[in-house]
Order: C-alpha cells, then structure tokens, then sequence
C-alpha cells in the first residue's frame, strides 16, 4: 500500500510554491540558543522530513511557524506570509506533547478545533464526522475523551489537526508513542495527504520513518542546519561501501581508499570491506576490476541508512543534545 | 472575535457541567431557605404562661386586668403599624390606632377594649383594608395569666402550693393559644395586706423581670389604695386620681427613615452584592484556574495556541467566567426576589426600603460598573495564578495568601461601612483597585461624592487596562512554559514575548 501510494504523490519542482521559508532565524532563551541561524525551504506537496536528535530545536522551530513562538531574528513565511493564525484553516498541526479536553466527547472535540479554525459548524461536523468513521472512530464519537485510551485519543488528535483539509499538515514527533499498529494508520494517513496534493512536514528522530514516507530532507543538529536535501543526496554524503571476495588484496586498485581482510575466506579466497575514495563509483571499481583482471568471487555495495547518515551528520553534535528544549 | 466566543462558549459549558457549579448554585438559597425553617422550627413560642393563686380572691382579677390592658397597648401599636403601612384611617371610638404606631396609655387601652377590642379592630380592618394588603397577624400576647394545673395544691399554705407547681415549671402547659411555658408561679396569701405577709413567686429559672414588675406594680398600687381609703381619702376622688396618666407619646420614625435603620437599610443590598461578588470570584475564578491548569496539564494547550492567539485564549477564558458569574449572581437574585415578595411581611417590608437606595439610575449604573469590574480585575489575578501554575499543589501556594488578601480587607469594608460609610478606612479601600469595587459597592447605598465614584472609578479601568497587558505577556510567556520562572520585570518590558 505504502509503494503503491507513493507512485501517486505529486512530484516536487524547484519552480513550485515554497509553503514554509525560514531565513536567518534564530531562537534564544535565557542564555541558551535553541534554534541558530536557520534558512530552509520546503516546496509545496510532498512530505518533507524534519530530522534531528531531541533537543535540536525541531519543536522550536516549526513553533515558531504556527506563531505560537517569534523568533530573536531572521523571518519565516508560511503559505507566502509572515507566520499567523489568518489562514488557520489552511494550516494543520499535531504536537509532539498532546491532550485534548477530556470532558469533550470525540466529535465535540474534532469540531472545537474545526470552528476555532474558522470552519462553519455545518462544515465542521461533516468533516469531523468523516474523519472518526476514517479512523475507526464511529461508536465512540459521543463518548468522553476521558473514557478513551491512549491510541484512541490520538487518533482523535490527529483528526482534529485534519478536519480542516490543511494545505499544509505539521506534524511534530507524530509516531511517538503509538504501536505498530497506529504508526501505520498514521504512515497511510501522511501518504494519503500527500496524494490529495497537501504538503506534510513531519519532524522525528526515529529515521526508519523518514526514510519510508519522505522525499526531502532537514537535518538540524543544536539547532543549526547540517544537511538539506533528497535521501539519495543525503546517501551521498557517506562515502560509498562495498564488500567483495577476491585472491588478491584489492588496495591497490583505482578508487579504493581503505580495504580491511575480514574472517571467513576459504581455498585462498578473502572478503574484503572496501572504502571507496571520495567521487569514486561501485560501478567504476568494478569495471576496472575487469578491465586489469583482478579474480573475483563476490561483489556487493552497500546503501548506506539513514540512521547512518544521521549519525555521519550529527554524531559529533549529539553528545550535548541529551536533554530536549521545551519552550 | 468569533474565536473568542467559541473559547468562551467552551469554558462556560465546562464550567457549568461540573457538579461543583450546581452545588454552589443552589448551596446559597437552600442556606437561606434551611436557615429560614430551622429559625421556624428552633425559636421557642412565643409568651409565657403565668398561675396566679390568690387567697384573698382580690388581687388576682386586678392582675389580670393590667395585663390584659398592656396586651391591648400592645396589640394596638401592632394596628397602628398595619393602618399605617396600608393607609387605613379607621372611625370612631377605640380607633387612636388609626394615627399609626406610638405609645398608648392604659386610658386608650380602656377604650379600644370598650369599643370592641381586637375583634372590633379586625372587623374595621377587613372594611378598609387595600385587596394587595395581607391579612393582619398580631404577635401573640407576651403573658397568658392560666388556672393552676389539677395537681397543684392551692389551700394548703405556700409552700404546698410552690412545692406541688414545680414539676410544672419545667415543661409546657396548655393555655387558649397552645402550649406554653410556665414561667412563673405567683401565691397571695389570705393575709396579704397585713405586716409581714409575703407575696410568694416561683420561676422557671428564667424570671420575666417585666413580668415579675407588672405583678409587683398591681399589687403595690392596690395596697396604697387600701392604705388612702384607710386613711379616709374619699373613693371617688381616688378613683379619680387613679386614671390620672401623663400622655406621652413616642413618635417612631417609619421603617427605613430612622438614621441608624437608614443606613442599615441602605447599605444592605449594596452590601449584599459586595458579598455576592466576593463569594462568585471565589469560586468561579478557582474553577477558571482549575481549567486553566488542567489544559497546561494535559498538554493541550499547543493545540489550541496553533489556532487562536494567547489573547484571543485569554479574552475567551475572562468572558466565560463572566458570563458563568453572572449567571449564579442572577441566578441568586432572582432567588432571592422570589423569596421576598413570596414571603408578605417584615422581610418584603425590608426590602422595599433597601430597594430605595438603588432606585437612582445613577446609583444603579455605578453598582452595575462596580460589579462587573471587580468581576474582571479579580479573575484576572485567578487566571494569571492558572498561567503561572504547573499544577494545582502549585496553585494553592499562591491561593491562599490571595483569598486573605481578598477576604480579610472585605470584612473590615464590611464593618467599618456599617459602622461609618464615610469612614477613614472605607474612603481609603475606595482608592485601592481590587478593593474598590467592594468598597464602592458597599459606600454607594448612603451617598459617595460624585469624584470619589469617577476618580475610583476611572483608577479600577486604569487598573484593568494594566492587568490585561500583563496578563497577556503572562500567557504569551508561560502558557507552554512549564517548570520555567517568570521574571516580572521582563513581562512589563515593551517588547517582551514568547
């Protein structure tokens, strides 16, 4: 389902609307700089991966793109204004922390949101509406948020962030905490918004999520930028791995930048864990090993993770993130 | 604008769904009303019942007699009251009742017994009496003179008769109104008049010191009598120069016009709304600041901040709370009235004067201003304790030292108003913002100078005006700011925000 929705989302362009452009934003508490000099763009559809350790002013900053945060300097637009609650409707927002009004019943509460976002109550009830039965929600609609679980007042969460149809869906951290189960129903829901042509942000640290549902990519560590872009561009910034089992030791040949013996070669045979140098191509090593008739019994690259390129990015950053800012 | 209608809608709605309003809402009328029948049911009878045992067969009729005339004094100033309030004017004889309420002698008791007693009044009365008028209810008499009950012993000397009457001074007897206490046992003996016999008298425990005097004045005045025509004072002068009375008359103001009563009835209800104001910010500002709590709490709040702004959040929670405090104050009012006006009498009587000192629209507008001002100044400060609170452990911390700082200073408003409304410390609590609206409120029923009403007046929305461009860097700043300080002198900093 997933593949099949993804074939179905609108392609990016650079000639495209951007929904949200920080440039030079920073954010300072009290002696502490949470989010540092931040310029990004994020074009409209599509679903763009906010990625970064807890701490790495994620939170902060798509904040400060609902307004409910200003920054210390620099300017952010979103849907081609300053940030604001002008346009709420066209704006949906699931936080990390959430709660919801537990005297509320579920369609009370999905039609609260919808109105406070400008909706008719007309509109809102039928959107409020549809949404429970699309989560699974319909015997439950009158009964009180206090009376549901954990999931189910998620789900109900995430409703309300979608009653109004946003053109632009936030969601900060929205798979932390739900099971296996509800992370897919959430996973189809982000997909099905990109299919009806929303753009959805989405920010986490959890990288096997990013790697499923995104197409672009922030990377921020303490609050600075260190990577923007597609996931193969950010493959690209690991330099490329290969194993192979050869007669000879392959050191010596174009592109190879470090070659390390491992155990297990048998009949003279050795594997082999290959760096490539820099700009240098899996596929080039293997022509030349051809062209000079360097005997091989197995040849195999590895694409680099993710949570890889993560660590390669911000590893060096994340020993100082270990507690995460809340303001 | 519509957004703040919505948060306010949802804020009264919760409010209102708790069991906490209801209780509250219904807790001070059924106070009044539990209040009202248990003051019924506990307030003994009214009147006493006296035995009088007179061996001489002399005395006791005369006893009777002078109480049954102070009885008709009695119940004639009742009947003045009445044809006063409803504008009766009685004809002829026995009718001085017909001037309205004062003191009457013994001569115009005499009379009024003459001419029909109370059934010639009541007859008079239910001819002129207005149909809006309530039927007249005369208190009952204060002494019920009783024959001795059938077991107490009255031919065998004082002591029998004490001894045997004692049992029956601890309890009820029956008499033609109800029952009664007995309070009071009363032995002539045969030989009174004689030197050294002693008129003997045995009480419940509670002597009736008037009614002990009226006894003693009796039996006085019919010994001297005896000793004049003794003396051989001719009985016709003496009978004479018995009816001889001073007239005085004791001219009583009309309910609500004395200058004591006057100003007790006129800063009743603005003291009662004072009082009114003071216990609905109590509770509906807690419930807001539960409210409050609860969202910061729940972690909602950044939801609800995506959509609205923090002071679209604010002016929304302030108007719900409003609106949830005007609703038990009208709902109390309106409780109130109805009781009042269901109840003809002393307390619709009381409340008609009191009414008196709101009729002037002027009057009315500033009590009106007053109120929903204090209204406002104070939830604002329930609501910033919300807004700077993590939880409710952490907003007691701060309640506590808040309900003091409101409801110390309020009795002291309220005493020193009774007391003297232009008072040094009612005049200073006027200039002081979130006392000023009890103040004012309580001050307003007996006259305040029209500057004090605007100069306070203008200060407490001056006062205001501030607490909601705090308030509003209060909620900008701590709404998602849980754990965290806030500095006071960044919140008043022009430019300080989230």
């Amino acid at each position: 389902m997933l593949s099949a929705l993804r074939q179905h989302r609108a392609p990016t362009s650079e000639a495209q609307l951007s929904v949200l452009v920080l440039d030079g934003v920073t954010k300072g508490f009290e002696g502490f700089t949470a989010v540092d000099n931040l310029s990004f763009e994020v074009p409209e559809g599509g679903i763009f991966g906010f990625l970064g350790a807890n701490g790495a002013g994620k939170t902060t900053t798509l904040r400060m793109a609902l307004d409910i945060l200003r920054p210390t300097h620099g300017t952010i637009q979103v849907l081609g204004q300053a940030p604001g609650r002008r346009g709420g409707g066209e704006i949906g927002f699931l936080p990390e922390e959430r709660g919801l009004y537990r005297q509320m019943t579920v369609l009370e509460t999905v039609i609260y949101f919808g109105r406070l976002k400008g909706m008719a109550k007309g509109a809102a009830s039928a959107s409020a509406e549809t949404l429970i039965e699309r989560f699974g929600l319909a015997q439950f609609a009158h009964r009180k948020v206090e009376r549901l679980s954990k999931g189910m007042a998620q789900k109900v969460q995430l409703a309300a962030a979608l009653v109004t149809a946003p053109r632009l869906l936030i969601l900060d951290e929205p798979f932390a905490g739900l099971d296996p189960v509800n992370q897919s129903v959430l996973e189809d829901v982000v997909l099905e918004r990109a299919k009806a042509g929303s753009t959805v942000i989405f920010s986490t640290h959890v990288m096997q999520h990013a790697e499923r549902l995104c197409d672009r990519l922030l990377l921020i560590a303490r609050g600075r930028k260190v990577f923007e872009g597609s996931q193969e561009e950010a493959r690209g910034q690991l330099p490329a791995r290969l194993s192979l089992t050869a007669r000879d030791n392959p050191s010596g040949l174009s592109g190879v930048e470090h070659a390390v013996a491992r155990l297990g070669g048998d009949g003279g045979w050795t594997n082999w864990d290959i760096t490539l140098s820099p700009g240098a191509s899996a596929g080039a090593l293997l022509e030349t090993c051809t062209r000079v008739g360097f005997a091989l019994r197995s040849f195999e690259t590895h694409r680099a993770s993710l949570h890889e390129v993560f660590l390669h990015l911000a590893g060096g950053e994340q020993a100082g993130e270990s507690s995460e800012v809340r303001s | 604008m519509n957004t703040m209608w919505l948060v306010a809608a949802r804020e009264f709605r919760q409010i209102c769904a708790t069991r906490s309003f209801w209780l509250t809402l219904l807790l001070l009328p059924l106070a009044i009303g539990l209040s009202q029948v248990s003051a019924r049911l506990m307030a003994p009878s009214p009147g006493v019942a006296v035995v009088i045992v007179d061996e001489t067969s002399r005395y006791a009729p005369l006893i009777k007699q002078k109480i049954a005339l102070d009885r008709d004094r009695q119940v004639l100033s009742e009947l003045g009251a009445y044809a006063q309030r409803w504008k009766i004017k009685p004809t002829g004889p026995g009718t001085a009742w017909g001037d309205g309420p004062r003191l009457f002698t013994l001569s115009e008791a005499q009379t009024f017994e003459a001419a029909g007693g109370i059934r010639g009044a009541a007859a008079q009365i239910a001819h002129l009496k207005p149909v809006a008028a309530p039927d007249l209810r005369l208190s009952a008499p204060n002494f019920i003179p009783i024959p001795p009950p059938q077991d107490v012993v009255t031919k065998g000397g004082a002591d029998a008769f004490g001894a045997s009457l004692a049992p029956h001074l601890k309890k009820d007897v029956t008499t033609p109104i109800g029952p009664r206490q007995l309070a009071l046992g009363v032995y002539i003996p045969a030989n009174f008049g004689t030197p050294g016999a002693v008129v003997r008298m045995w009480s419940n425990g509670r002597p009736d010191l008037e009614l002990v005097e009226t006894i003693r004045q009796e039996l006085n005045t019919s010994l001297r009598t005896q000793a004049l025509q003794s003396a051989g004072v001719d009985i016709a002068a003496l009978a004479t120069i018995q009816t001889l009375s001073a007239q005085v008359t004791l001219t009583v103001p009309p309910a609500g016009t004395g200058a004591r009563e006057r100003l007790l009835l006129h800063s009743a209800l603005p003291l009662a709304l004072a009082y009114l104001l003071l216990i609905s910010i109590m509770t509906s500002g807690s419930w807001m600041l539960q409210g409050l709590i609860e969202e910061r709490s729940n972690k909602l709040l950044e939801s609800v901040l995506a959509c609205i702004t923090p002071d679209q959040l604010l002016y929304g929670k302030l108007v719900g709370v409003i609106a949830v405090g005007l609703v038990m104050i009208s709902a109390w009012i309106a409780f109130a009235i109805t009781a009042a006006f269901s109840v003809q009498g002393i307390v619709a009587d009381f409340i008609r004067p009191a009414l008196v000192s709101i009729s002037s629209p002027w009057i009315a507008a500033a009590l009106a201003y007053y109120f929903l001002a204090g209204y406002l100044a104070l939830s604002m400060i329930f609501l910033a304790v919300g807004a700077v609170s993590d939880s409710m452990r952490d907003a007691q911390g701060y309640m506590m030292p808040l309900v003091l700082m409101l409801t110390i200073p309020f009795v002291a408003i309220a005493s020193s108003v009774l007391q003297n409304p232009d008072g040094l410390l009612p005049r200073i609590f006027s200039w002081i913002p979130i006392y000023a609206p009890f103040a004012m409120m309580a001050r307003l029923g007996s006259g305040v100078t029209p500057f004090e009403v605007i100069g306070s007046g203008l200060l407490l929305a001056a006062f205001i005006w501030l607490e909601l461009f705090v308030l509003s860097r209060i909620f900008r700043s701590s709404l998602l700011q849980a754990g965290q300080s806030l500095r006071l002198m960044k919140l008043l900093r022009p430019r300080a925000g989230a």
